[in-house]
């Protein structure tokens, strides 16, 4: 029996038990019987019935069928739909133990496969039904029961059906959320993951075999600054020790650095000249500028400077570099540490087969979502990334959209409702908005590739304002196609809140000598605000989600600066989760869970602000 | 007539709902200063005719209203009139309590607001002034900040009708004011609009033939001819329609033999 076939048949065999549970109390109820026996008995009658149609029916059905193609074979020598419902009733092993043969041989083709379900069910059905029904009619009454019990029973008949049926619903609401556990738990165990970490270069080669922890500062810093280069020692002090931007370093970088630093920053016995100069000169103060040449002078202010701890970490990520090589979920980590140590030994031997220097990767606990991702930038290396720039982008992007989709989809809702009549350009507007929404996103992507970022491309790239740099691929354009996206959800949720705003309410407005826009502003648009921001709430939703107009719009997939205003370029959250997922290594996929759950959290950030919002409305309309 | 006794006079007054003629020929005056009841089996057109006084109608799409409506001397249904003008000067209060969910004080300054009245104080002394002519100042002077919905539905009336008459309107019109309300919320309200008629003239539609003979002054009786059309069958001092009809039908109706 091939799979299309089995489940057919479960299907068709759960429905008769629900009919048998659903509908045997009430029949033996009016026999004279307790109905809770009743719905045992139907359901057991349901079962057997299911497996008799499946044994006797649909061998039966078979042969009908075979029988039929016969008859037409007489007019016709092209009929052969019968063919294969040849029956077997062969037991043995590793035989068919079903009466048709039904294989899901690859060479068995899919209408074939199909007729035979069909065939299944079918014959599985009438089974089950003729014998409930035989059931239900042949019963052998209890013969007179008094009133009481007759009305006892047919109670009892009617809650237990009651709570059969509720249970149904019971089995909705769990499968759902079993559902929705499940896609919680995929992501979660993707974000905080084992992994095995290797060093690009081994900490023992830098100290001869002692630990980093053993060491103190000066030597770690001569460790540190000995295996970087000078430009780089230089950019430390730049933002461990003197603390400013690129631009003030660069204005003052031929001052001395003493004084640019501070005494309390500079070592009592450090020299503040260039050593080793020629004595019939003047004396060279060390600068910012000459500061790439002196290591020595880097490594003592480092060291004067910052803990060990500071050092070390400096250390790890400047010079060690370690680099995730795989990772593991964290049900495999959980339940299977032992073969993930296997799978570790396996790397290590293979890698060091190819590459004499490899550092043994060591197994390391992570989650991928930490302060540091939310606060980092982008950046190539899954280990060093952040999503900083994509959540400021989608924020950003978010903003305008609803500063742009809210005031005119509210304003479209007024019009729509308060004022037009209805004739047929107005019934026209009408239906095609109630279309719109309904429309895929990615034809809105491209509308915007198409309008704002080609068409409006001197406005959406800021060229008329002075500003951007003359591309139409803008957080602008991105909002806008958001807004046009999610403005057909938001007219038709106000026109549904306007709605129900009670036509007495309005009455009483115009009987008071208000005015339509006195009526609307004052009431009409107050009472409907609720309704208005829930409907807005889900819209914006959809939009922080969605990720095919970004894509068709030209979101950055990966870009370093962060979203400066409305005509920069930017990424956003889901076109990170989308790229990142596309990427081949382990740790790609973990950055990609840990920014779904920004995502989400970003979401519900965003939904409860909204659902505060119009909780304060709707106290201020006295309903609490 | 242009007698200036009368606030209202309504001449020939026919009201289509599209093609549907709702009340047919109505000629009759409303006195200053006085209570005048509709009343009439259901459907028979009187609240379509009292909503007709101050304009309501035209919120109904299809409605329209042919025949003179005089208030003041002028025509209310003359092209040059605006019916927000209309409204200011005649006030209305439902069948039902419709108080906007808004704070007691705001339901109360909305009309006065809209209006241009601004200033804190003049709207302070408005509120006030309405709500002790509504009856309702008492109950209501420390919780001006609650809702509206907040009131019993007795209160919730008499707050309409003090936000009804917080724009100083020349002529009251009340929807069967009291069908929602129990006895004694509706005494409550009787009394009250016999304590309004000294400054405002009040016309009733009510389904209640006791109360219409309690509290007005003239009683007009509607009916549906046979084109189920509204139509006024009589209009006298109420005294005499309750004792002595003129019009059988109208006998038949006040005595209880149908309707």
């Amino acid at each position: 029996m091939n799979h299309v076939a089995f489940l057919n048949w479960l299907l068709v065999s759960l429905y008769l038990v629900d009919v048998g549970i659903l509908s045997t109390p009430i029949a033996v109820a009016r026999k004279g019987y307790s109905p809770r026996l009743g719905s045992v008995i139907g359901a057991g009658a349901g079962l057997i019935g299911a497996l008799a149609g499946l044994f006797i029916f649909t061998p039966l059905l078979g042969l009908v069928l075979q029988l039929l193609q016969a008859i037409l074979g007489v007019f016709s020598d092209n009929i052969h739909f019968a063919d294969d419902l040849k029956i077997s009733f062969s037991l043995g092993a590793g035989q068919n133990i079903l009466p048709i043969k039904f294989d899901i041989e690859a060479d068995v083709p899919r209408d074939i496969a199909f007729l035979r379900s069909l065939v299944v069910g079918v014959g599985t059905y009438i089974g089950g039904m003729i014998l409930l029904n035989l059931l239900w009619r042949f019963i052998p009454s209890q013969g007179a029961v008094t009133e009481a019990t007759a009305l006892r029973y047919n109670t009892i008949a009617r809650q237990v059906r009651g709570r059969i049926l509720q249970a149904h619903f019971m089995v909705a609401i769990v499968i759902a959320i079993t559902v929705l556990m499940a896609l919680m738990w995929n992501i979660i165990k993707g974000t905080f993951t084992m992994t095995a970490v290797s060093n690009t270069v081994a900490p023992e080669s830098l100290t001869d075999g002692r630990s980093l922890g053993d060491i103190e500062e000066p030597e770690l810093a001569q460790i540190l600054v000995g295996n970087i280069s000078g430009n780089r020692g230089r950019q430390l002090i730049q933002d461990y020790v003197w603390g400013v931007g690129d631009a003030e370093a660069r204005d003052r970088k031929s001052e001395p650095l003493v004084e640019a630093l501070g005494k309390g920053n500079w070592p009592e016995d450090l020299s503040v000249y260039v050593p080793n100069q020629d004595p019939s000169q003047e004396p060279e103060y060390i600068t910012y500028q000459n500061l790439s040449k002196q290591p020595d002078v880097v490594a003592a202010i480092l060291s004067y400077n910052l803990t060990t701890s500071d050092l070390e970490t400096l250390v790890t990520a400047e010079v060690v570099q370690p680099f995730v090589v795989a990772t593991w979920t964290l049900d495999r980590t959980l339940l299977d540490y032992k073969g993930i140590e296997k799978e570790l030994d396996v790397i290590n031997n293979s890698r060091r087969e190819s590459d004499p220097d490899w550092n043994d990767a060591r197994l390391q606990f992570r989650s991928w979502l930490s302060l540091n991702f939310v606060t980092q930038r982008l950046n190539a290396a899954p280990e060093l990334t952040g999503m900083r720039n994509a959540i400021l982008g989608s924020l950003l992007m978010i903003s305008i959209t609803a500063l742009f989709a809210f005031p005119i989809g509210i304003g479209a809702a007024i019009y729509l409702e308060e004022y037009a009549n209805d004739n047929w350009i107005n019934r026209i507007i009408q239906t095609n908005i109630d279309n719109l929404a309904g429309v895929p996103s990615i034809i809105y992507g491209l509308l915007g590739l198409a309008v704002f970022v080609r068409t409006m491309r001197p406005i959406t790239s800021g060229e008329v304002f002075g500003l951007g740099q003359g591309n139409g691929n803008t957080v602008l354009s991105a909002a806008l196609t958001m807004g046009l996206l999610i403005l057909p959800l938001i007219i038709i949720n106000a026109q549904e809140a306007i709605q129900a705003v009670q036509p007495s309410i309005r009455q009483a407005s115009f009987g008071l000598g208000a005015t339509k826009w006195q009526t609307v502003w004052n009431h009409v648009l107050p009472y409907a605000m609720p309704g208005i921001l829930t409907g807005t709430i889900l819209a914006i939703s959809r939009a922080v989600g969605e990720t095919a107009p970004l894509v068709v719009v030209g979101a950055s997939a990966f870009i370093l600066k962060d979203p400066s205003g409305p005509f920069s370029r930017f990424t956003a959250l889901p076109i990170q989760i989308y790229s990142w997922t596309e990427q081949p290594r382990d740790a790609d996929k973990a950055v990609a869970a840990a920014a779904i759950i920004l995502l989400l959290a970003l979401l519900l950030t965003l939904n409860s602000i909204a659902i505060l919002l119009r909780n304060r409305f709707e106290r201020n309309l006295g309903r609490h | 007539m242009g007698n200036s006794n009368y606030a209202l006079q309504a001449k020939n007054l026919n009201i289509y709902y599209g093609e549907f003629r709702a009340v047919t020929d109505v000629s009759m005056v409303v006195e200053r200063h006085k209570i005048t009841a509709l009343i009439g089996p259901s459907g028979c057109g009187k609240s379509t005719l009292l909503r007709s006084f101050n304009r309501m109608n035209d919120l109904v799409p299809g409605a329209r209203v042919e025949g003179e409506l005089l208030f003041q001397d002028q025509n209310l249904y003359s092209p040059f009139v605006d019916a927000v003008e209309v409204r200011r000067r005649i006030g209305m209060v439902f069948q039902k309590p419709n108080p906007f969910p808004k704070p007691i004080y705001e339901n109360v300054a909305f009309g006065p607001k809209v209006q241009g009245i601004r200033k804190k104080s003049q709207l302070d002394d408005i509120v006030e002034r309405s709500l002790r002519k509504a009856a309702l100042w008492d109950e209501v002077k420390d919780k001006l900040k609650k809702s509206g919905l907040e009131l019993s539905g007795g209160q919730q009336q008499r707050l309409c009708i003090a936000r009804a008459i917080a724009v100083e309107p020349e002529v009251l019109l009340m929807d069967e004011p009291c069908s929602a309300l129990d006895p004694i919320a509706t005494l409550r309200i009787e009394e009250l609009m016999r304590e309004l008629q000294e400054q405002y003239t009040i016309v009733i539609v009510t389904h209640n033939m006791q109360q219409a003979a309690r509290v007005s002054d003239y009683t007009a009786f509607m009916m549906v001819n046979d084109k189920r059309s509204g139509e006024l069958v009589e209009f006298d001092m109420t005294e005499k329609i309750f004792t002595n009809p003129a019009d059988t039908r109208t006998e038949d109706y006040v005595t209880g033999r149908f309707g």
